[in-house]
């Protein structure tokens, strides 16, 4: 066929060696380009598995033919024999950015051509032809053989300066990104494969670059293959790699302890029940991926115009609401006058159907048991541990009226105050919880001091010393397990324990862990425990953490069937256990350092022991 | 049998991109000239956006990286200096034992030799203020992007270099075996200061061969 056409054209036809060799030369460069421009999955037929160690191992007969095994990829070969008529063809194969509209339903959107591959065989009627035909009419065969081991090998050295070439050209790393990219891009790699080519603009050709590889000589022509591609691709939505953000100071952070909920929410026990009461978008700068973590932490302190670093209030009247850690001598009043700025809005706002029955039934957090007791003794003592501090006054009102809350039987909105303290670490190492339910099992958070680990140097520079909250690196995790380790402790404890402080070292902290675990009774049975009124945290300066866990572990959330608590397995225990071990590693080994601090502490009373 | 040589460009470098560059250098220029059958395998540089191809062959892969190493090693103990590293393939032809003449000869029939400059990153000088600081750190940080894109725009030359060399000049590559051609690569001796010359030197007075340079 083909010989036939260049006989026609030309008088003179390749021996079929040659042309064997021809043929083969259009589809290898068809399948080496596409290869590294053509998505894997618009192949229909991807079915080879990973390459094998041996380059003969698995190699199918076209990967023979110039000893280039390739991937399978049949978009590249489809019907490729069928359709093309004659060697004397070009191939033309465009490589076209696609660029959706997303205005538009249509999938199509602009493209434009980036790369333009041409391959083409010619015969040279008056050059090889004339040159080579007296030698052909010599020795034939032998003629023969030469020149098609000479086209061979030249295809061979070509072919593979064209696999390497492909990779050079600034497609491939389009191609590479839209490969390894999961997300939905805008973007898309197209290929058009023709027999002619259509004329680029005069701005186009002007635009692009031109590279042409050595031409395959044959008996009577010769084979050529040369792009033409942009250089510089200059592409506005291309999938860029996740890059860190730096940390700063955002200081209208409308944050709540709601948003510690939500972020739970991505690691909820995959029952497949979505949050749906929630709303999709959040205003919180670290809220911006739902299950995408950054390599560095949004910070959500904000600053005070006195250098004081606390969370923003929400400002709509939902029930969530945080204090500052507070002194029980406040009095009555300054709590009143904090009330509203205490009662800011989530930036969530909890759909209707959100009851208390449907927050979070992670096994880690128990709501519906006995608060933990604190001892009243404490309550209206002050007996502060920490240093007084200018901040205090706030905390005070804050937390009074947390207190407020807590006690008022009708106010079941405002059941929980969880407080940690975390003083200094270098100071007291101590770990000061105070925690607070209400009857029912709505958990929210008051009183909150966010720290974020990856803005640990920064809250030391803004912050008051005394108020430095505890910014250990990588103990939001362990802050936030140990809270909730509170909460199961507190479960134990009877209602009249109201208020009250515990200071923990984290080695106090750890025995009280393997106290839980060794008394734990069955998660269901727990779970399902209505809690008694909610306790009173006194302890006038404590101060509470809350932390961001980017781990995966579960943690509380809200809008959660109460399914979810009732499916509690045996292997959920075995997870719970396992995350506890790995907590208490990580305090033995970061409180290793520090021994001698935390020794004095654990003589304080354990968790609800007055 | 005429031996082809092509020099590439001269790359000027830092140690912690020696490995990086001379892998992606010596691969392409192998993957050129393995022709047998081959199953590539693309692989990303450490430290450059540069993409370049293996043959996939492991023990290749483990003798580049050994030459590498002692390359290294070298330039350790030798830094600042300009050096050569040598690729050649080459037959090998059964002589009879005679004097001065080994049993085997080394017929060179293609070298390519790899310039490159070893620098010493530079050292900023330390300042008081952690301002001077931060902005010394960035603007190390953007000369440090900024030679980084030189350097990959450079080895996308040496690369093409390779390319055009390997496919313009291929008349004299002999009958494709089924396995790699012959080969050795040659790096600075660590006990000369002259670089692998002298090894080539001393081999070529060895062989006999009239070794053409």
């Amino acid at each position: 066929m083909a010989a036939a056409a260049a006989a026609a054209a030309g008088g003179v036809s390749e021996p079929p060696m040659v042309e064997q060799v021809i043929t083969e030369f259009f589809a290898k460069s068809l399948h080496i380009i596409l290869e590294s421009r053509s998505p894997y999955d618009s192949s229909r037929n991807f079915t080879r598995p990973s390459p094998p160690s041996s380059p003969l191992a698995g190699s199918q007969p076209r990967d023979r033919w110039f000893n280039l095994a390739l991937r399978d990829c049949p978009a590249a070969l489809e019907n490729f024999d069928l359709w093309r008529q004659s060697n004397l063809e070009l191939l033309v194969i465009d490589i076209v950015l696609v660029q959706r509209d997303n205005t538009r339903t249509a999938s199509v959107g602009a493209s434009r051509i980036i790369e333009r591959w041409v391959i083409k065989y010619e015969t040279s009627r008056s050059g090889n032809a004339i040159k080579n035909s007296g030698k052909k009419a010599r020795s034939s065969s032998s003629q023969d053989h030469s020149l098609y081991r000479r086209a061979y090998s030249g295809s061979t050295v070509l072919f593979r300066s064209l696999y390497l070439v492909v990779r050079l050209l600034p497609a491939y790393h389009l191609f590479q990104g839209l490969n390894s990219s999961g997300r939905i891009c805008p973007l898309s790699l197209s290929h058009k494969i023709s027999s002619f080519v259509e004329p680029f603009t005069r701005a186009e050709d002007a635009e692009m670059k031109h590279y042409a590889f050595a031409p395959i000589e044959t008996l009577f022509g010769s084979l050529s293959l040369s792009v033409s591609y942009v250089p510089v691709l200059e592409l506005a939505a291309v999938p860029e790699q996740p890059t860190p953000v730096p940390p700063e100071l955002i200081k209208d952070y409308v944050g709540s302890p709601t948003t510690d909920f939500l972020r739970k929410l991505d690691s909820l026990p995959s029952d497949g029940i979505a949050p749906a009461c929630f709303p999709v978008t959040r205003r919180h700068s670290w809220s911006t991926g739902h299950g995408v973590r950054t390599s560095v932490s949004p910070f959500p302190m904000s600053s005070e115009p006195h250098g004081r670093l606390e969370p923003r209030m929400p400002t709509d009247n939902s029930p969530t609401a945080y204090s500052h850690p507070h002194n029980t001598s406040s009095s009555g009043k300054k709590r009143n006058t904090v009330n509203e700025e205490c009662y800011p809005s989530p930036p969530l706002s909890p759909s209707p159907s959100h009851s208390p029955s449907s927050y979070p039934r992670n096994p880690f957090f128990r709501y519906e048991s006995a608060p933990l007791s604190i001892p009243t003794a404490m309550a209206g003592g002050g007996g502060s541990r920490l240093p007084p501090s200018p901040r205090r006054k706030d905390k005070q009102q804050c937390s009074s009226q947390n207190e407020n809350l807590t006690h008022s039987p009708n106010d079941k909105s405002i059941v929980s105050k969880d407080l940690v303290k975390l003083s200094e670490f270098q100071n007291e190492k101590s770990l000061q919880k105070v925690l607070s339910f209400g009857n029912d099992d709505l958990v929210y958070f008051r009183g909150l001091k966010l720290t974020r680990t990856s803005s640990k140097l920064f809250i030391m520079d803004e912050l008051d010393e005394r108020e430095l909250v505890f910014a250990w690196e990588d103990k939001d995790t362990i802050i936030d397990q140990l809270r909730r380790i509170d909460i199961s402790d507190r479960d134990d404890q009877g209602p009249s324990q109201e208020g009250g402080s515990l200071t923990r070292s984290p080695d106090a902290a750890i025995g009280i862990l393997m106290r839980i675990l060794q008394n734990a009774p069955g998660l269901r049975e727990r779970l399902l425990l209505p809690g008694p009124s909610a306790p009173v945290p006194q302890e006038p300066s404590l101060q509470r953490v809350v932390t961001e866990e980017h781990g995966s572990s579960a943690s509380s959330s809200t809008g959660v069937p109460s399914v979810l608590l009732r499916s509690r397995t045996a292997a959920d225990a075995l997870e719970e256990l396992n995350k506890y071990k790995e907590i208490r590693e990580s305090i033995l080994n970061r409180s290793k350092g520090h021994s001698c601090s935390t020794k004095l502490l654990e003589e304080k009373p354990a968790d609800g022991d007055p | 049998m005429n031996c082809e040589t092509c020099q590439l460009k001269e790359l000027e470098l830092e140690p912690t991109e020696i490995r990086d560059v001379l892998r992606c250098i010596l691969h392409t220029i192998f993957f050129h000239r393995t022709l047998s059958l081959v199953r590539p395998k693309d692989v990303d540089c450490d430290f450059l956006e540069i993409t370049y191809v293996q043959c996939g062959l492991p023990e290749l892969e483990k003798e580049v990286d050994e030459k590498i190493d002692q390359f290294t090693a070298w330039v350790e103990k030798h830094p600042n200096r300009r050096s050569q590293i040598c690729l050649s393939f080459f037959d090998e032809k059964h002589r009879h034992p005679g004097w001065f003449v080994n049993k085997t000869e080394r017929i060179y029939w293609e070298q390519w030799f790899i310039n490159l400059h070893i620098m010493s990153p530079k050292r900023y000088s330390k300042s008081n203020s952690s301002k001077g600081l931060t902005n010394i750190g960035a603007n190390a940080l953007e000369e440090t992007s900024t030679r980084r894109a030189a350097l990959e725009s450079s080895i996308n030359e040496v690369l093409f270099q390779i390319i055009n060399f390997a496919n313009e000049k291929k008349d004299h590559i002999p009958a494709i075996p089924d396995r790699i051609f012959n080969h050795e690569i040659m790096i600075p001796s660590s006990d000369s200061v002259f670089g692998w010359n002298t090894d080539v030197i001393r081999r070529v007075l060895n062989s006999g061969h009239p070794y053409s340079l």
